[in-house]
């Protein structure tokens, strides 16, 4: 008796002890300074390269941008278009967090307080000053206006106050790990003085407002637009007062080439410098071969994968789904279909590379390696038999059994993974299982999709800069958009909810490493692949191409700091020699075709007399 | 001859409002023009929600239709949800290239199909016949966008006389006056030009040959050379004249379908114009973009039948006083 008392007594006062320590941790913590962000200054990526000014950079497109907007602009073209014209406050360059415009970011000790210091003497193109009252401007109207592209990632803004004329305070509603990451990095700069008036005059039809060009469009970045001529090309020239100094090249041209092939015969005629666009593999040597042109691959982060709708027999099943993984020869996709111009996907969904590499958990990546006998002993003890002897296996319950793979017929590549699936599938010793490939009109299908109607179908899905899309993903959020596979985890949920909520970036990295397990173990849907680019440019002509892992050849940091070579001549001559050319070239034609009227109004009077 | 224009007009009107109606639903039976933003990371349900009201969506269907015919007949074709501008605005920037591209074209061709399928029929198993209509079926069985790589690839890869791509050089600016300027639309012009009309020529070529060869074969053709009237009469005024009348529909309808444009030169030759608009509206499920388009062409063709019986009239009598 007297020692169960003395025993229960000892608990009790540890259990106080360590709640003691534990509150004292807390409160260390919470009375420490608030966490300090550390990144990379945007100029460590300038150094090293020769100052040669001159030239005009002449870069295809495939697409057409349709909004010059950036509150609205929304399509990959609209974008690239606008970014050499504006600035930010932090970048994700080759994967790390580079600073911008930003000197300092701070949160608060309670989180729900960004402080943010902004570099002094930034001007805009117009020559007014850029001020943290440009920043909050540019806040204020992505978190309040929700027709705004962005503002999903400005939910959790309360409201924004500006210091002085370089500190601006961000108060938070709800705490945002990922707002550096997911926001900052891609929110360009607006200038209050132009903005702030047209809002006031139209409101929310700013919405459907397109810029006059080049007035409105005045941004801090190192280009100025000159020039846009709808359906051809737009003009940029440099802006000499540029805060990080001057871009080497004079001026930049996006011209748009809509036929792929045409724009390989321009790059390799040195008509235009590079090429941002996709081409086939298969013309990559003889891109290579061509003196002048080098080929940078870049891979992308949109995470193609077999979605298996987690909702429907038998694929609620987590072993019917780990039998599937089996199943799939990930390597041989990307050996094979992708001709090696793609990355495995991680059977933990997190790209292993680019920005997402430091959450990643790579001793995932070796996870069900193809093996058709495991997946016979899976679907064995779940008791998916080939009963009736046909080769096919049937149900549990003896009823035969197939399903449909959707992939969307634009896709080549996707529409010859569902096949190559459903051959693995039938291949699976013991008798294989029925899966019927069908390629479709994607439109006509995604509603189905969304709608949990169908059973599996083959989708690429973007992610974002922070870890805390994992979310969006894999989160069983009532609405479930993003979460197309309708996985639910409970485990899962509180863990990509603690993503959102958890600033210390260890902590958050064990989190992210323990979901990617979780989903490894799951298997909501099967990582195929990230696919790899391959895009030509010039280099006998210029030079300082920054080539990122996963950026195209052209992108920020190359804008500042592609340059002419030293021994390239200087196309002062070129000109003349084209016009007189083309004149000749006119000339000619014209003369040719006026002959030809010319020769059959003369023939036919004498051809019947 | 006025009874006939009325009923021509009445008959157009039904057709139009017919045809603006089905456009309306059949789209909207197509997909959910946004469904593309639904899998995008930085778009929240209710950022969907907010677009869906600014265009509209979010309305019954009878009410946006209802808003969509008093829109029209105030003359607004709406906004284009994929270029956030003005319909109107969206295909105007491109109009002027497609009518400079392709109305000369048309015309060309037209021209250039009637003189030599007429040539071809009047002097039909000659040599000239022969080898004209054997280059018009090669030409023809030839996949016109290969045609025009082709034709890229001699005169501009190898021969390099002509550009790449383009309706201007890049830098040359918008539409001016200079001759500079007009040189270097006419070089970009050129290429894409010949080869729309060599093709379209030569696709009417045996419309406009097998037409002669039937009235050829007609009575009074032969009484008209029995009566002495010199040969070139008799081609055009007795042979031509009748042979063309259905050949008209054809080259008359060309000029109305020019805003669906020439949208594989388009795309060859990276030339601006309509077609590719029109191409991407359908794709991006853009209802306004693609109900403002249709609008354009039906009002075409229906303007442009018109026309056509009226030439039709003109040309045959029997039609006036039917």
């Amino acid at each position: 008796m007297h020692y169960t008392k003395l025993a229960s007594m000892a608990v009790v006062v540890l259990v106080i002890l360590s709640n003691v320590v534990l509150i004292v941790n807390a409160m260390k913590s919470y009375s420490s300074q608030g966490l300090t962000i550390k990144g990379t200054p945007i100029s460590k990526w300038l150094k090293g390269f020769p100052k040669i000014y001159g030239g005009t950079l002449k870069v295809a497109l495939p697409g057409e941008p349709n909004v010059f907007n950036w509150w609205t602009a929304s399509s990959l073209w609209d974008l690239i278009v606008l970014s050499p014209i504006y600035s930010r406050l932090v970048r994700i360059i080759n994967g790390t967090l580079a600073f911008e415009l930003a000197e300092s970011i701070e949160w608060s000790p309670d989180y729900k307080v960004l402080t943010i210091k902004i570099v002094k003497g930034v001007k805009f193109h117009d020559g007014k000053p850029l001020t943290a009252h440009d920043v909050a401007f540019t806040i204020d109207i992505l978190s309040k206006k929700s027709w705004t592209y962005y503002h999903g990632y400005f939910l959790n803004v309360e409201k924004v106050e500006v210091v002085d004329d370089y500190t601006l305070k961000v108060c938070f509603k709800a705490p945002d790990a990922g707002f550096i990451y997911n926001a900052l990095t891609v929110m360009n700069i607006m200038p209050k003085h132009i903005w702030e008036p047209i809002f006031k005059s139209m409101g929310d039809k700013v919405a459907k407002y397109s810029p006059k060009i080049p007035d409105d469009l005045v941004g801090s970045g190192p280009f100025k637009i000159a020039e846009y001529v709808p359906g051809q090309y737009v003009k940029y020239v440099a802006n000499k007062d540029y805060w990080l100094g001057r871009p080497c090249i004079d001026e930049l041209i996006y011209v748009f080439v809509s036929e792929a092939n045409v724009a390989i015969l321009a790059v390799q005629k040195g008509e235009v410098d590079a090429y941002v666009g996709w081409i086939t593999p298969e013309v990559v040597p003889e891109l290579l071969s061509t003196p002048g042109v080098a080929v940078h691959v870049f891979v992308s982060d949109t995470f193609y994968h077999w979605g298996l709708n987690n909702l429907k027999w038998p694929f609620n099943i987590t072993e019917f789904r780990r039998a599937l993984a089996y199943c799939v020869n990930r390597e041989a996709i990307v050996k094979e279909l992708l001709m090696g111009y793609g990355s495995v996907g991680n059977p933990g969904v997190v790209p292993p590379f680019g920005v997402h590499a430091q959450w990643c958990n790579r001793e995932l990546l070796n996870k069900y390696k193809f093996n058709l006998t495991k997946a016979a002993e899976i679907l064995d003890k779940l008791g998916f038999k080939d009963i009736d002897g046909d080769g096919w296996r049937e149900a549990s319950d003896g009823r035969d059994f197939s399903f449909e793979i959707y992939a969307p017929s634009y896709d080549v590549i996707r529409v010859r993974v569902a096949e190559l699936i459903s051959e693995w599938l039938s291949k699976i010793p013991g008798g294989g299982l029925k899966a019927i490939p069908k390629a479709v009109e994607w439109k006509t299908v995604w509603p189905l999709i969304k709608g949990a109607k169908v059973d599996t179908w083959l989708l690429g899905s973007g992610t974002g800069n922070d870890i805390s899309w994992l979310l969006r993903r894999f989160h069983s959020r009532p609405e479930g958009t993003g979460n197309w596979v309708r996985y639910s985890n409970p485990i899962v949920d509180e863990l990509t909810e603690k993503l959102v909520t958890t600033f210390d970036p260890e902590e958050r990295k064990r989190i992210a490493y323990r979901i990617q397990e979780i989903i490894a173990e799951d298997v909501p849907l099967i990582t195929l692949y990230y696919r790899k680019f391959p895009m030509p440019y010039r280099i006998d002509k210029f030079d300082g191409w920054f080539l990122a892992e996963d950026e195209p050849s052209v992108n920020f940091i190359t804008l500042l700091r592609v340059h002419l070579k030293q021994y390239a001549t200087a196309p002062t001559t070129q000109p003349t020699v084209m016009a007189i050319r083309e004149a000749i070239t006119t000339i000619i034609v014209i003369a040719a075709i006026i002959a030809i009227i010319a020769i059959l109004l003369i023939r036919k009077r004498t051809w019947y007399k | 001859m006025k009874k006939f224009l009325l009923r021509r007009l009445y008959t157009s009107i039904i057709t139009f409002f017919i045809v603006i109606t089905f456009v309306f639903f059949v789209i909207r039976f197509t997909g959910d023009p946004l469904a593309e933003l639904e899998d995008d990371p930085r778009i929240t349900p209710e950022v969907l929600d907010k677009i869906r009201a600014l265009f509209g969506l979010d309305k019954p269907i009878h009410i946006q239709y209802i808003d969509y015919l008093v829109n029209m007949f105030r003359g607004e074709l709406g906004y284009s949800l994929h270029y956030k501008r003005p319909v109107i605005d969206v295909i105007c920037s491109k109009l002027p290239y497609t009518l400079m591209l392709l109305i000369p074209s048309i015309t060309l061709s037209n021209y250039i199909a009637y003189k030599l399928g007429v040539e071809c029929g009047w002097r039909r198993r000659s040599t000239f016949d022969l080898i004209v209509s054997s280059i018009a079926f090669t030409i023809r069985s030839i996949p016109y966008f290969w045609l025009a790589i082709l034709f890229l690839y001699i005169f501009s890869v190898q021969l390099r006389i002509t550009p790449l791509f383009g309706a201007i050089s890049p830098g040359k600016g918008g539409f001016s006056l200079s001759l500079d300027w007009i040189m270097d639309y006419l070089w970009h012009y050129i290429l894409p030009f010949t080869v729309l009309t060599l093709r379209a020529s030569l696709a009417l070529i045996p419309y406009v040959r097998n037409a002669l060869i039937e009235v050829l074969e007609e009575d009074y053709i032969v009484t008209a050379h029995a009566k002495g009237i010199p040969l070139k009469t008799v081609k055009y005024s007795h042979v031509a004249r009748n042979a063309i009348l259905p050949v008209i529909t054809i080259m008359g309808l060309r000029y109305a379908f020019l805003i669906d444009g020439a949208i594989l030169t388009e795309t060859v030759f990276s030339y601006p114009g309509t077609g590719k608009v029109v191409f991407e509206a359908i794709i991006n499920r853009d209802y306004w973009l693609l109900q403002g388009a249709v609008v354009i062409l039906t009002l075409s063709v229906i303007i442009v039948n018109l026309i056509v019986d009226l030439i039709y009239a003109l040309l045959d009598p029997r039609i006036r006083y039917r």
